[in-house]
């Protein structure tokens, strides 16, 4: 078993540095199906548009200024996309129309992505100051892999303070557990939802942008994006910060210890395990219960 | 209809998709003053608070705060406006502390009630400042209902049975709670199924039959005429 952890420890890294981008991806699209009810299918669109950013704003070797300044300008976009969303999803009351519209808005964007970047794989190279490796166990690993990783956990202790130790956290796990409660005190809550839906895509745009240089930019990723991110939502369970977490981490080494173990069933593997979380604990692993923290 | 009325009701309807339950009701409360709306189950009066609150989308009349329509509006405003709802089954927020549920209703602007007042008020809750809503009795979970309703400092307090599921000796603590306010020139409209904490609060009644409103007294007449009480309500 330790050979087996030894042999594998660069395998089981690259699952936990999946595993963090999809955390950043899939968190806002837990929490905005927990708070606002609606199953935003443009997620993985708008996380695209933060991998494009990479594409747009990199060059070919991107120096660190440019990478903070890309960060920024994606989580920008992400959070303008994700109220623009919102304001239009929310006087639509039934779900099978929000679909609609979502999934409409994802098929513009996807198509304006490819008519403005071309329908061929762009590559996006590491920023300068990530590009080194360091050794492990006597292999090079890539620097940029680790910080991935530093990113999801550094936002997941970012999210868990805002949402359980902040007067506006508060107000959020209100609204997941009781909408209407959170209205008649006096508290306007599409503004809240707003703000749930833009933060969420925002953190989607900024994971598509860490992606990119694994990942690629390319038409057709956002669906890909889109799928692993309702799969972990499934697996963790819907609204909620740590079942995200959890649904990720799953998701990513599923994705990558299947595809190094057996690699011509990896991506059955990973619907085996949303069947077998369906079957058995169809809330998910995590889910965001009524009486408990997020 | 005089200027002094906080709550106008005129000639309301509301329901749900399908369903008119309120046909026509109307009804006023004066400010400082305490009302009790009674009336059999399903006879209207949890829709009525609802629709007041606009956490039921009136169809058809209005509905005044101080003389400013609300009708349609959406509950914030409502609440802005001066109405505080404890609502039916307490519907305390259960993932959030005791702390946090007040918090968060406490409105910066009006700074009439803050989160000590309220515990001074209800030291209970200060005890369970740091447990979850979940974690609370029904009393205590009542108690944070209307500290919560109070924090955005009402001139008006709906009530929607706060003795239901209670023990009697809880019902007593809550309903001397709600004199204390009454006393401070709140005015309280409360449904409540237990005659003895209605007529201890009140001031005048109202009884709903079928979503409208068939009788309205002071209480003091009400009491005196048995066989009226009775025909109305089914008891003594």
């Amino acid at each position: 078993m330790l050979a087996w952890f030894d042999a594998n420890t660069a395998t089981i890294l690259n699952g936990l540095a999946l595993g963090a981008v999809l955390f950043l991806i899939a968190v806002g699209l837990s929490l905005v199906f927990g708070t606002m009810d609606v199953l935003n299918l443009a997620h993985g669109a708008v996380s695209l548009m933060g991998a494009y950013v990479g594409v747009a704003m990199y060059g070919a070797a991107p120096t660190t200024g440019m990478f903070f300044l890309a960060m920024v300008i994606a989580a920008v976009i992400g959070f303008a996309a994700g109220g623009i969303l919102a304001g239009m999803v929310s006087p639509v009351r039934n779900h099978l129309r929000q679909a609609l519209l979502t999934l409409g808005m994802a098929l513009i964007v996807a198509e304006l992505l490819q008519e403005v970047f071309g329908p061929e794989v762009r590559s996006v190279p590491v920023p300068g100051f990530l590009s080194s490796t360091i050794n492990l166990m006597g292999n090079p690993y890539p620097v940029y892999r680790l910080a991935m990783v530093a990113a999801g956990v550094v936002v997941a202790i970012a999210l868990y303070i805002i949402l359980e130790r902040t007067r506006a956290g508060a107000i959020v796990r209100a609204t997941v557990a009781d909408r209407a409660m959170v209205e008649a005190i006096g508290i306007r809550t599409k503004v809240v939802l707003a703000l749930v839906f833009g933060g969420g895509a925002a953190l989607a745009a900024v994971g598509g942008l860490l992606a990119a240089p694994i990942l690629g930019a390319q038409p057709g990723l956002d669906d890909q994006i889109l799928l692993l991110a309702l799969v972990i939502v499934v697996i963790g369970g819907l609204g909620s910060l740590r079942g995200a977490l959890l649904g990720a981490l799953v998701v990513g080494q599923v994705q990558t210890i299947g595809v190094s173990v057996v690699n011509e069933f990896a991506s059955f593997l990973l619907f085996a395990a949303l069947a077998a979380v369906l079957l058995f604990r169809p809330q998910g692993l995590l889910p965001a219960r009524k009486g408990a923290h997020v | 209809m005089n200027g002094d009325e906080l709550l106008e009701v005129e000639n309301l309807a509301a329901g749900y998709a399908g369903s008119r339950v309120l046909d026509g009701v109307s009804l006023t409360v004066g400010s400082g003053e305490a009302v009790a709306l009674l009336g059999r189950n399903g006879a209207g009066k949890t829709t009525l608070m609802e629709a007041i609150m606009g956490m039921v989308t009136a169809m058809d009349g209005r509905v005044r705060i101080d003389g400013k329509d609300v009708t349609g509006k959406a509950p914030h405003v409502v609440s802005k406006a001066g109405v505080g709802i404890v609502p039916q089954g307490r519907r305390v927020f259960a993932p959030l502390t005791v702390e946090e549920n007040l918090e968060i209703a406490l409105r910066k602007r009006s700074g009439e009630w803050t989160v000590e007042r309220v515990y001074d008020l209800m030291p209970r809750l200060r005890e369970r400042r740091t447990n979850l809503g979940s974690q609370l009795s029904g009393g205590e979970q009542q108690m944070l209902a209307i500290g919560r309703a109070l924090l955005g400092s009402p001139r008006l307090m709906l009530l929607d049975e706060p003795s239901d599921g209670l023990a009697p000796k809880v019902v007593e603590q809550v309903g001397e709670i709600i004199l204390d306010l009454a006393d401070t020139g709140m005015a309280i409209l409360i449904v409540e199924q237990n005659l003895h904490l209605a007529f201890t609060v009140s001031d005048r009644l109202a009884i709903m039959r079928k979503g409208e409103i068939v009788h309205e007294s002071s209480v003091v007449d009400f009491r005196r005429d048995e066989q009226l009480a009775h025909s109305l309500l089914g008891v003594g």
